[in-house]
């Protein structure tokens, strides 16, 4: 036995050391891996509110809003969303350095890897409407965060440039509906010129961008209707703020329940032929087999 | 504890019997102490004791961590990376000291001369040994990532594999560090006036 063996048996009984217990090196391994996964979670929670911000936003109104479109879309960028998905592919990537074989990659081949990890799981998370319900979650758990989008969306409330953002709160008529803006305040809208024809369906608690003008202090004539945020899933009457999801969220392509007043001239959403329109008000104008525009009596005016 | 190193034995029997008695690290040891040894001293170049303390807190090491032993490595390359994180924790804390290597092989240094032969031609024998002393401290001006790549491939002959999972980098990463590591090296003996000639 050499002499230097001697001196660590010796140092070993002396200190009494032992080897670690097994499960402690498992714990840590496992630990690791959780915060990877946590990382690429994150990363792509925050990509799939990038891609729905960047891909449901109406860019070419930024500039009614911004005085150009250039401005409007550097003011509207979710900045935040941008940072913390760097920050969860930031995260992932050291992680992914520190697992047992991580140091076995090149460096490009985990950053490229983590960056289509997360995008990918990113645009399922935004075809699968997840954005919208962990955005609300935030917002509801973060209030400076939920301040500080409403200071950004809030100015897609500015009547006066002719630009306004609401939930319809009711299909008066054919021409006329009633809206709530982001800032709550109520607008009768009446539709005009091409928002009369729409590509798409316009129901009750739908998030709505019109271009118009302000006709008068709650009244906008609208001329352009656009869907606000593309991809939002529509919710019930009642149901508070963007982005709720649950029991209570309508589906969507299926018929709308008895109470909901339905709009629907045209294309996918229209009714099929010999179809009779399911209960509540219906109106489908054209199209092979559209049934009669049935008057229906409408709630009293404001 | 047994009464010598069976030979047939793996390391990783070996290891597995440490785990039970503390006693049989005994074998390890022996296998690995003149390897670590010289490593940790080709590395740092400390003197004996000095380099004797560090390779101690190597197997201390690496008892404490038998149960973390990945069997997907070969046990020296684990015992390996173990020494190298040890020994460059022991430059980075003496960094400010800036200890010079008094203890080097003049042997060490003509054979890392002779490996890299290939591309360089050395002048005659007698040349040699005068040189030896310049190869050496050129070495020992590399940065010491570099002159690690260089001991663990020329002088601990190990393959890229191993050095991979030695330094804890990916292949194609040591295959670099080795070029940039001989890159330099000739060129500081270029510098140096060392009387190498560079094969094209």
């Amino acid at each position: 036995m050499s002499k230097l063996s001697q001196s660590v048996l010796d140092k070993i009984k002396k200190e009494q050391i032992a080897p670690r217990a097994r499960w402690q090196f498992v714990v840590l391994h496992c630990a690791v891996w959780t915060l990877l996964l946590l990382s690429v979670i994150t990363g792509s929670l925050a990509m799939s509110v990038v891609f729905r911000d960047l891909f449901g936003t109406e860019w070419e109104f930024a500039e009614y809003v911004a005085g150009s479109r250039l401005r409007g879309i550097i003011i509207m960028l979710p900045y935040i969303w941008f940072a913390t998905t760097a920050l969860g592919i930031f995260l992932a990537y050291k992680l992914f350095e520190k697992t047992r074989h991580g140091y076995r990659y090149r460096a490009w081949v985990i950053a490229g890897g983590t960056v289509a990890l997360s995008g990918l799981t990113g645009l399922i998370f935004f075809a699968a409407g997840t954005a919208d319900s962990f955005e609300h979650g935030i917002r509801q758990t973060i209030p400076q965060y939920a301040r500080l989008r409403e200071a950004v969306e809030g100015q897609w409330v500015a009547p006066e440039k002719g630009i306004l953002v609401g939930r319809v709160k009711e299909l008066t008529n054919e021409e006329m509906l009633l809206v709530d803006d982001l800032a709550g305040k109520e607008w009768e809208v009446e539709r005009v010129g091409q928002a009369l024809e729409l590509p798409f369906e316009l129901r009750v608690e739908m998030m709505l961008l019109m271009r118009g003008e302000a006709v008068e202090d709650d009244e906008f004539q609208a001329s352009q209707l656009r869907p606000w945020r593309r991809g939002e899933p529509l919710r019930k009457p009642g149901r508070p703020g963007p982005g709720a999801e649950g029991p209570g969220a309508f589906e969507r392509g299926t018929p709308p329940p008895p109470n909901a007043r339905v709009l629907n001239r045209q294309g996918p959403g229209a009714f099929a032929p010999n179809t009779p329109p399911p209960d509540g008000e219906a109106f489908n104008r054209e199209g092979p087999g559209a049934p009669e525009l049935v008057p229906q009596p409408a709630p009293p005016m404001r | 504890m047994s009464d010598s190193t069976p030979p047939q034995s793996t390391d990783l029997e070996l290891v597995r019997r440490a785990l039970s008695d503390q006693e049989e690290l005994l074998h390890l040891m022996e296998r690995y102490e003149s390897r670590l040894l010289r490593y940790v001293h080709r590395l740092t170049g400390l003197g004996q004791q000095c380099v004797e303390d560090v390779v101690q807190e190597v197997f201390i090491k690496i008892y404490r961590n038998l149960n973390n032993f990945d069997q997907a490595l070969a046990f020296s390359s684990w015992a390996y990376r173990i020494a190298h994180n040890e020994a460059m924790n022991y430059i980075r804390s003496n960094n400010g000291r800036k200890t010079l290597p008094i203890e080097t092989d003049d042997e060490d240094s003509l054979n890392l001369a002779d490996i890299l032969a290939s591309e360089v031609d050395l002048p005659d024998e007698a040349a040699r040994a005068e040189q030896a002393q310049l190869v050496r401290s050129i070495l020992y001006t590399l940065k010491p990532v570099y002159r690690d790549a260089l001991i663990l491939r020329y002088l601990e002959d190990q393959d890229y594999a191993a050095m991979s999972d030695i330094l804890q980098k990916p292949m194609g990463t040591i295959a670099t560090l080795l070029n940039r590591a001989k890159t330099q090296f000739k060129q500081l003996a270029q510098k140096n006036n060392l009387t190498l000639h560079f094969a094209s």
